[in-house]
């Protein structure tokens, strides 16, 4: 499991998830979640590439948008249709409220 | 006549002894000089006293009730001893008394038992000394006899803690060893939380220390302190109720086994990491079937042994299950164990099968004079049918635990030792057919082999702890069927525990509850529903399902601790109004329990509700979560 942080474009930042997302990998990236969306005025979180996601991933999610919101800035995850991670969050009422298709429309959204 | 004035008669006033008249009613008449100086009275003192009067109280009774009694019967009395009572005090001494005919009076004499009361109680207190140095001796040769029967550092824990309450006569005691961080507390008996002795008692005192109601025995090693026991003197046991010349022996022994202890600890170590090595090796992963394994080191001896186990693919769909045991311990053995090892895996393989095997290997042990004699119970499952060829080299039989139904040893299939000068021209084979959910266990002969027991009451006990475990998961299943056998063991030999199990439908994995294994399991129960037609989604929710179910398993039912087992199965389970079902079932054994239901927790729930068909939760010892969901295959 790695989340990859992307340089800033415009003051929006990109993490991208790959691997895992469980009850073990989830918890040390728990613990970067305010340095992960520090000095971002938007932050996209994109699960696209992660091969499985349980409820440790809807905790990362809820965690990232809590300190993006306390941070002062927008978040969005890229879940596209038919992807675990998509799944989870559908599964949890999340995927309405902050999940998109693709990274552009995640962009579009956090830049809006 | 009343004569209790100092007497003319020849030498009777002077007598070296004490001299008395006494009336028939025992009324002093007469008493010479010495026994006036006794009983520590004039003359005229004397006079109208009674002879009891002289005499202590006890004296008194004893002469009111048996002595003058005896002196109208018999006339005399001889040695007696009295106490005379004087003012000032007593004396002891020893009374002759005669009856004169025909007044009735009695001629008493008292000799002085000063010197004899010493002697006396000098024998009472030499009888005391060689007591309490019996009680020393004995009790140094218990501690000493157990501390050098102990094996290992734990070992010596339990003698000391139990010695120290026990022949050391304390009430309770603490014993501290030292470790990397200093002394370390490592067990206590009849107390808790007891202080850890001052640096300076410790560093400088070879000698046990009485401090305040205890007594600080250092156990010092030959180069430093091992560690220090610190024992609490029993209350009313007088002014020095522990022994410390015992303690002194005790603590110089214990240093001593602790210092042996910890370099047979090292070396026992290092063998046993070896031979680890060798028994090392993932099996090969096949949701068809599981095998659970138990190795258990012998401990009584720090020579590794020749047992091992070994599961592989002899070629494809085919499974391998071997447990053997070379003779003999040590690097030699465990050596040509290794080799043999290798010999099975490198022989087995296609058109060869187990009688054949076995010929190749008598062969191969040829060359390898330390591999001859071994013994090994050999078998090979096809994974699609459930056929199982199997063959044993002069090893204990192999045991059949039906899915249904007991318990039953296999005693076909069997010839000689590997490399026997006496043997068959061919070796023998022979196959049985498994039932789905079927078992198959191969031991090595440390598992049912003791001195106090034969053969057929070890294979006896074996079949019923079998049958006792037939419902549990595989890995808690063999587990527990080998601490049953072992139970009151002493642990002289290695034990190789093997347990296969033909699923053929049947998924069963458990992993510990620190989760390391899960990503992997995940990855075996997809591809076993994968094998049985589960479309893509219909997979991907059922792991994700077990996933949730296991990691709360883990988590809220074993605290995620390692030592902890969670077990998942599944299964496919035929409906008579429909498709079939997937059954999922995730069980814990944990005690621990979390007393309110965390927000992650609910979500997990949450995730797997909206998963699955159906969420059974049954609690018992340890909970087991039940789910349900239809199977839905994939169109071809």
């Amino acid at each position: 499991m790695t989340v990859q942080q992307l340089p800033d474009d415009d003051g929006v930042r990109v993490l991208r998830a790959e691997g895992e997302l469980d009850i073990l990998t989830a918890p040390p990236i728990l613990e970067e979640a305010a340095a992960l969306v520090h000095g971002a005025r938007g932050v996209v979180l994109d699960l696209s590439a992660v091969a499985f996601c349980d409820s440790s991933g809807v905790r990362l999610v809820d965690r990232l948008s809590r300190e993006a919101s306390r941070a002062g800035s927008r978040f969005r995850v890229v879940a596209p249709t038919g992807t675990p991670s998509r799944r989870v969050l559908e599964l949890v009422g999340l995927a309405a409220l902050l999940a998109d298709e693709d990274l552009p429309r995640a962009l579009a959204a956090v830049r809006a | 006549m009343s004569r209790v004035s100092p007497s003319s008669v020849d030498g009777w006033e002077t007598a070296p002894c004490a001299l008395l008249t006494l009336r028939a009613d025992g009324t002093v008449l007469e008493a010479n000089a010495l026994l006036r100086e006794w009983a520590g009275r004039t003359p005229e003192e004397l006079a109208g006293l009674r002879f009891s009067d002289l005499l202590s109280v006890g004296g008194r009774i004893f002469w009111e009730t048996h002595l003058s009694p005896l002196l109208h019967v018999d006339g005399r009395v001889e040695e007696v001893a009295l106490e005379l009572r004087s003012p000032t005090g007593r004396t002891p001494v020893l009374m002759t008394a005669v009856v004169q005919q025909p007044d009735g009076q009695v001629q008493v004499a008292l000799s002085g038992a000063r010197e004899r009361s010493r002697y006396e109680r000098e024998l009472v207190a030499a009888r005391t000394a060689a007591e309490r140095s019996a009680q020393q001796v004995t009790a140094l040769q218990e501690v000493t006899a157990a501390l050098s029967g102990a094996v290992g550092v734990d070992a010596l824990t339990d003698v000391l803690l139990t010695a120290s309450t026990g022949p050391l006569g304390a009430s309770a005691g603490t014993l501290w060893l030292s470790g990397p961080g200093g002394l370390e507390a490592v067990g206590s008996a009849g107390e808790t939380g007891a202080a850890l002795p001052e640096a300076g008692v410790l560093l400088h005192e070879r000698a046990p220390v009485p401090d305040a109601g205890r007594v600080v025995v250092p156990l010092h090693g030959s180069a430093a302190l091992q560690g220090v026991l610190s024992l609490v003197a029993p209350e009313g046991g007088g002014d020095d109720p522990l022994d410390l010349e015992v303690l002194t022996a005790v603590g110089q022994q214990a240093g001593l086994a602790l210092d042996r202890a910890h370099l047979y600890e090292q070396s026992a170590s290092v063998a046993h990491e070896l031979q680890r090595s060798l028994l090392a090796g993932a099996p090969p992963v096949d949701g068809r079937f599981s095998v659970a394994t138990v190795y258990r080191p012998g401990v009584e001896m720090l020579e590794v042994g020749g047992d091992w186990y070994d599961v592989f693919l002899a070629e494809e769909g085919v499974l391998s299950v071997v447990v053997g045991d070379v003779v003999g311990r040590g690097l030699g053995a465990a050596t040509a164990m290794g080799q043999l090892r290798s010999a099975v895996r490198a022989v087995a393989g296609p058109g060869v099968g187990p009688a054949r095997l076995l010929s190749r290997l008598d062969r191969f042990v040829e060359q390898v004079e330390a591999a001859g004699m071994a013994t090994l119970a050999y078998a090979e499952l096809d994974l699609a049918t459930g056929l199982l060829r199997y063959a044993c080299a002069g090893h204990p039989p192999p045991v059949l635990l039906p899915a249904d139904g007991e318990p039953s040893l296999v005693w076909d299939g069997r010839s000689t030792p590997l490399g026997a000068f006496v043997h068959p021209q061919e070796r023998s084979e022979a196959s049985l057919q498994l039932s789905p959910g079927d078992r198959l266990l191969l031991y090595t002969d440390g598992l049912v082999e003791r001195r106090d027991r034969s053969l057929d009451e070890g294979l006896e006990l074996l079949s019923q702890a079998a049958a006792q475990v037939a419902a549990a998961p595989l890995g808690e299943a063999v587990r527990t069927l080998t601490s049953r056998l072992l139970v009151d063991e002493r642990g002289r030999d290695d034990v190789c525990v093997l347990l296969l199990s033909w699923a053929a439908n049947a998924f069963e994995r458990d992993l510990s509850a620190d989760l390391s294994g899960l990503a992997g399991i995940r990855a075996e129960l997809g591809s076993w529903l994968s094998q049985r037609g589960a479309d893509e989604v219909t997979r991907q929710e059922l792991v994700l399902a077990a996933s949730e179910a296991v990691a709360n398993a883990a988590e809220h039912g074993s605290g995620r601790r390692s030592a902890e087992r969670v077990t998942l199965q599944a299964r496919v389970v035929a409906r008579t109004d429909g498709p079939a079902d997937v059954v999922l079932q995730v069980r814990d054994h944990g005690r621990w329990r979390t007393p309110t239901a965390s927000e992650e927790r609910g979500r997990g729930l949450t995730i797997i509700g909206a998963l699955v068909d159906d969420v059974v939760v049954e609690a018992g010892e340890g909970t087991t979560v039940v789910l349900r969901k239809q199977l839905r295959r994939a169109t071809a």
